[in-house]
């Protein structure tokens, strides 16, 4: 085998063109739900939950800077802990009864609530009500013949839940299998239980994390499952030669 | 900004086609940022199938599991055994004499670099932890193979200037909601062998192949409705380049995977070989 490696012409360098009109080439076709289900219990409280908010909008600002997703992603929010179960379009908070459909944002317009901590766990409630609203507006986008990559649904804890959460595992089970949404399940914070590690396991077994990390090295996980259910979740038609 | 830079090239015999290779590899912002190095890998070489026989170039590129702690070397690994494969079958036998052999050999070479793989990683340690895709793409006159676990995918143009054109070769099949969406395969995965994708296609216009992982499918790939297409500009632009400027080293692909733009649509590691030729098809 001849080894070309060593036979380097090395010339100024120029720069290979990007096109200007890529972006003119790739429609926005299909769209990307994401729904972060956060834990806003009273062990969040202080540092954490401030940390949450400053870094969610950092987080959220980044991601407008990617022309295909300030157009494609849709973002909604539900919290547990302070004030129950409670879902946000964008900063407002959204009356149990009016969240539908309509509480999912693009994320040209999504900014994040500024968030508090207090109260207890529910989060057996609070994925119940992520899972609905997902699926309220997959068929809302399908009424209007919009495509849309399968749903990615973040549930971020710092503890175990203080509600009944077991009767959601099949229903999480199925809806992944049919490839409804694929669901994230991240402890964060020193004090990992084992009881919330069981959970988290229970409800994603593929996809549960510990993350004793900084709150960056979560939303980077974030970001690349957006990547990769974007690059992934695609068609199986396509032409091929000979 | 580190990169990972590839290589050179070389003058065939008057009446053989040439082609020029280049590849880069660039660490994703994410990984940057998770501190986790890039797990892809790349590598390319010029072998002979036989002695004063037209000259035969190997592309492979892989991309190691995120998840996976050694998928890193596991791709390195995998590019260089699966193009030393390709070497050892051509050096074995008689020169392929058409599309449906080279095909069957792009396939023996990657059933037999995965043997050698599993192998290698079994001597390290749990081959699971090694997990990477790995395409290999073999080119010769006017005969373009390839053989693919995973989901890198293959670009090839015809002709050149206003009447090039593009077509996506190969790519992962994926489905649109099924249960394997978010499943790629791997050369250490149980079912490797049955996801082994071997083809190749004997066409005198081809001028140019673009091998890539998919940390550039975002905006290289277009998913229009069922059939996903080539982002032509693109393409168009990095080949072109070669063309045009056939001394550029590989450190002007290192430079446009660092780009803005890129880092734009993905914060994935990303990988690209191209390969362009010289004659005047």
């Amino acid at each position: 085998m001849t080894n070309i490696h060593d036979r380097i012409t090395v010339q100024p360098r120029s720069v290979i063109p990007f096109p200007d009109d890529l972006d003119d080439e790739d429609p926005v076709e299909r769209r990307l739900v994401l729904l972060l289900c956060l834990d806003t219990s009273g062990s969040m409280r202080g540092r954490s939950i401030q940390e949450v908010n400053d870094k969610l909008g950092t987080w959220f600002a980044e991601l407008r800077r990617n022309p295909y997703y300030a157009r494609a992603l849709e973002v909604a929010l539900v919290t547990f802990g302070e004030g129950g179960v409670c879902a946000w379009r964008g900063p407002e908070r959204v009356a149990y009864r009016d969240a539908g459909p309509g509480t999912f944002v693009p994320l040209s317009e999504f900014r994040p609530p500024q968030l508090r901590a207090d109260g207890n766990t529910p989060m057996g409630e609070a994925l119940r009500r992520s899972i609905d609203l997902i699926d309220q507006r997959k068929k809302f986008l399908r009424r209007h013949a919009e495509q849309v990559y399968r749903p990615l649904l973040w549930l971020v804890t710092d503890g175990a839940p203080t509600d009944p959460w077991e009767p959601l595992i099949q229903r999480i089970a199925d809806a992944e299998r049919n490839g409804h949404l694929q669901l994230h399940a991240v402890g964060v914070g020193a004090g990992a239980s084992g009881e919330r590690r069981r959970v988290l396991e229970a409800l994603s077994p593929a996809r549960n994390y510990e993350l004793n990390v900084n709150i960056e090295g979560l939303l980077a996980r974030m970001t690349d499952s957006i990547d990769q259910v974007r690059g992934r979740d695609q068609t199986t038609n396509w032409r091929r030669r000979p | 900004m580190s990169v990972d830079e590839g290589h050179r090239s070389c003058r065939a015999p008057v009446g053989q086609v040439h082609w020029r290779v280049r590849g880069a590899k660039a660490q994703g912002d994410s990984h940057r940022r998770l501190g986790m190095p890039c797990q892809d890998a790349f590598h390319f070489a010029e072998v002979s199938a036989t002695e004063g026989s037209a000259p035969t170039y190997v592309l492979a590129v892989a991309d190691g599991a995120g998840s996976r702690r050694r998928s890193g070397e596991g791709a390195d690994h995998a590019v260089r055994v699966g193009t030393q494969a390709v070497e050892r079958l051509l050096a074995a036998g008689p020169c392929p004499a058409g599309a449906a052999d080279w095909g069957y050999l792009a396939g023996e070479a990657f059933r037999d670099a995965h043997r050698t793989l599993l192998g290698l990683f079994r001597a390290y340690g749990d081959p699971a932890d090694f997990a990477t895709t790995l395409t290999l793409a073999i080119l010769h006159r006017h005969y373009v193979a390839w053989a693919a676990v995973g989901d890198c995918f293959l670009v090839v143009r015809a002709k050149r200037g206003l009447d090039a054109s593009f077509a996506l070769v190969d790519l992962e099949p994926k489905s649109r909601y099924g249960a394997a969406a978010d499943e790629t395969a791997f050369v250490t995965s149980d079912r490797c062998l049955e996801t082994l994708r071997n083809y190749a296609m004997d066409d005198p216009r081809v001028t140019g192949v673009l091998l890539s992982t998919d940390g550039l499918e975002s905006p290289f790939v277009r998913n229009s409705g069922r059939d996903p297409q080539v982002t032509e500009s693109i393409v168009r632009s990095v080949m072109e380049y070669f063309d045009e400027q056939p001394q550029q080293p590989d450190a002007a692909l290192g430079d446009f995977l660092y780009s803005p733009q890129f880092r734009q649509y993905t914060q994935d590691d990303k990988t690209i070989v191209v390969a362009v030729s010289d004659d005047d098809r």
